[in-house]
């Protein structure tokens, strides 16, 4: 049987991937350091060999639905071929992730557990606000983030889908609902709610904001950033915080469930977009899995 | 001290959101006056794609190839809604041409435009477009195709479902986005833009004037308006929304200035929450910001 003359597909993948992030042929011809006739003709012959269109020419370049579909595999493709090349190369630099510090720890703990079967390097692991971290992945300080949502995101990948973590409000032990099991968040509209400061993330900030304000709750921006100080917030007396850990505990302080879980911690991971640096697939699912247990 | 840029910048930041701006005196342009955040890149359009279609519209007229006082029946089938005018009736109705116009841009009438749309054509939107040298602007659907994809996409059986399983902070969408939406362009092709239709060259004199009359007569969300809260300044402008997407673009005019002010304000917020005043107020302040610095330059020139 005659077969067509086979494909190079490492390199009509680095070819696709330089269009795909740049979306202008001139652009990514330059970044591969060719012309742009024969990278044209490259992207043709793959979408040819492949039996679909993978950008949409127009005024401008957009990704079809296979091209996006593409791009995770060509990521994998390109790395991957990476690492044959260059056997002897020092072991890739462990995963950089950063992480909001309203995470419980327990959680934290888990992702580095799961960093560290990764790879034989120790992960590093740093704690930053929502914003901060999406500014730090976008400028490849980082190689992925796990953010509050919504937060504003530019220059990164986002996971599509959330980890949602329900969340207990933590009273003062001498609240009048400090006993109950459970309590509706408008049964709470005298006690001021202490949370991060809202440059951190005005987005979430806002939200959350608006929820309280329905329900007649008054929020005190930039008292309580993390489990410890939504511990010193409520055992101080004067007001309450949110946190994600069911077994958060200390004196003065009564941890009650929030019916229909009105306030949860929505969290989102944000990927570097550079080839080299990004997490695969299959760490990435660890990640998700990691925190969401 | 920071520039305009930044102060701008900042304030979309602050505002939860991602912002693209342009602004520019619509009788020239150049880098000593314009102010410009991420100025060139491609922005979904939403419902401004609606100026492409109308400039395109006046120059079918102009050719001869369209009469705008002809009357058509719009028909009822296939609505999406999604907006007033025509879209919410529902039975047909018989208007002329350039009172479809009309509705299209004075309450962005949704089926108006899909008329319009269908008698003008793309390949004469992209033939207008590309002549004014406007090459990063493509319009390939109208919002109703837009909405129709939403539909399919969210598996909603109304647009109304459909529009409130986009505003869930549960489900993020916005990366569905670019295969959903139909119609982009750069903030900077938007003032070239107005610019053409405020200085008479988009189309004919006659046909620029009725343009700038729709737009000035527009409705719709405060946005590009809250920033210029006077009496004597005029705002003509068209808005665009669909899910986190909110946009204003418009010509402002003072007075006694020697030109009126393009600028077009585009907005993606994190929060997928259907009404977000914090944003519209946003366009309006950050649109004044930058005329202000604008007017400031230009005046000391002078």
């Amino acid at each position: 049987m005659h077969r067509g003359r086979s494909l190079d597909l490492v390199r009509h993948m680095q070819y696709f991937l330089a269009v795909a992030e740049s979306l202008h042929f001139g652009r990514a011809a330059e970044t591969l350091g060719m012309s742009q006739p024969p990278l044209s003709q490259g992207i043709q012959r793959l979408e040819a060999r492949l039996g679909a269109r993978l950008f949409d020419r127009g005024a401008t370049v957009r990704l079809t639905a296979e091209g996006e579909a593409l791009v995770p595999k060509a990521r994998v493709l390109v790395a991957a071929a990476e690492t044959i090349m260059a056997p002897d190369a020092p072991p890739r630099t462990a995963v950089r992730l950063g992480v909001v510090a309203q995470l419980p720890a327990r959680r934290t703990a888990q992702l580095a557990r799961t960093l560290r079967s990764f790879g034989p390097t120790a992960p590093s692991v740093v704690t930053a606000s929502s914003v901060e971290l999406v500014g730090r992945v976008g400028a490849g300080q980082l190689d992925a983030a796990l953010v509050l949502h919504p937060v504003v995101i530019e220059a990164v990948d986002a996971e599509p889908s959330l980890v949602r973590l329900p969340t207990w409000v933590v009273l003062p032990d001498s609240h009048p609902r400090a006993k109950a099991r459970s309590v509706r968040l408008a049964d709470l509209a005298d006690t001021p709610l202490a949370t991060a400061a809202r440059a951190e993330n005005p987005a979430a900030h806002d939200l959350l904001h608006d929820i309280a304000a329905a329900a007649g709750i008054t929020v005190l921006p930039g008292v309580a950033a993390d489990d410890r100080g939504a511990v010193l917030a409520a055992a101080s007396g004067r007001c309450m915080a949110l946190t994600a850990d069911p077994k958060l505990a200390a004196p003065g302080c009564a941890l009650v469930a929030l019916a229909d879980d009105p306030l949860p911690m929505r969290l989102r991971f944000i990927w570097v977009r550079d080839p080299r640096r990004t997490p695969g697939p299959d760490l990435r699912s660890a990640l998700i899995a990691a925190v969401a247990a | 001290m920071e520039t305009t840029a930044e102060r701008i910048r900042q304030a979309f930041a602050d505002a939860g959101v991602r912002g693209w701006l342009h602004a520019r005196p619509v009788r020239e342009s150049g880098p000593c006056t314009e102010i410009a955040v991420h100025a060139d890149d491609v922005v979904p359009l939403a419902s401004v794609y609606k100026l492409p279609l109308l400039v395109a519209f006046l120059r079918a007229v102009d050719e001869g190839v369209l009469d705008p006082s002809q009357r058509t029946t719009v028909r009822p089938d296939g609505r999406v809604g999604g907006s007033p005018g025509i879209a919410m009736m529902r039975d047909p109705v018989t208007i002329s041409w350039r009172d479809l116009a009309a509705s299209m841009i004075s309450v962005s009438d949704n089926a108006a435009a899909d008329a319009l749309y269908r008698k003008v054509g793309d390949a004469r939107i992209a033939a207008a477009m590309t002549s004014l040298g406007l090459t990063d602007t493509v319009v390939r659907g109208t919002a109703s195709d837009e909405l129709r994809a939403l539909l399919e996409s969210t598996r909603a059986k109304t647009t109304d479902a459909a529009l409130r399983a986009l505003a869930d902070n549960d489900h993020p969408m916005e990366h569905r986005y670019s295969a959903l939406l139909r119609s982009f362009s750069t903030p900077r092709d938007i003032t070239a833009l107005l610019s053409a239709v405020w200085t008479g060259t988009a189309a004919s004199k006659g046909q620029c004037a009725l343009a700038r009359e729709l737009l000035a007569a527009a409705t719709g969300p405060y946005r590009l308006r809250r920033g210029f809260p006077f009496d004597g300044v005029t705002v003509a402008h068209k808005i665009g929304t669909f899910g986190a997407l909110r946009h204003d673009v418009g010509v402002v005019e003072y007075p006694d200035d020697e030109s009126p002010w393009a600028v077009a304000v585009l907005t993606e917020a994190a929060r997928a929450d259907r009404i977000l005043p914090d944003v519209d107020a946003v366009i309006g302040a950050t649109a004044r910001t930058a005329v202000d610095a604008l007017r400031g330059v230009v005046r000391h020139r002078a």
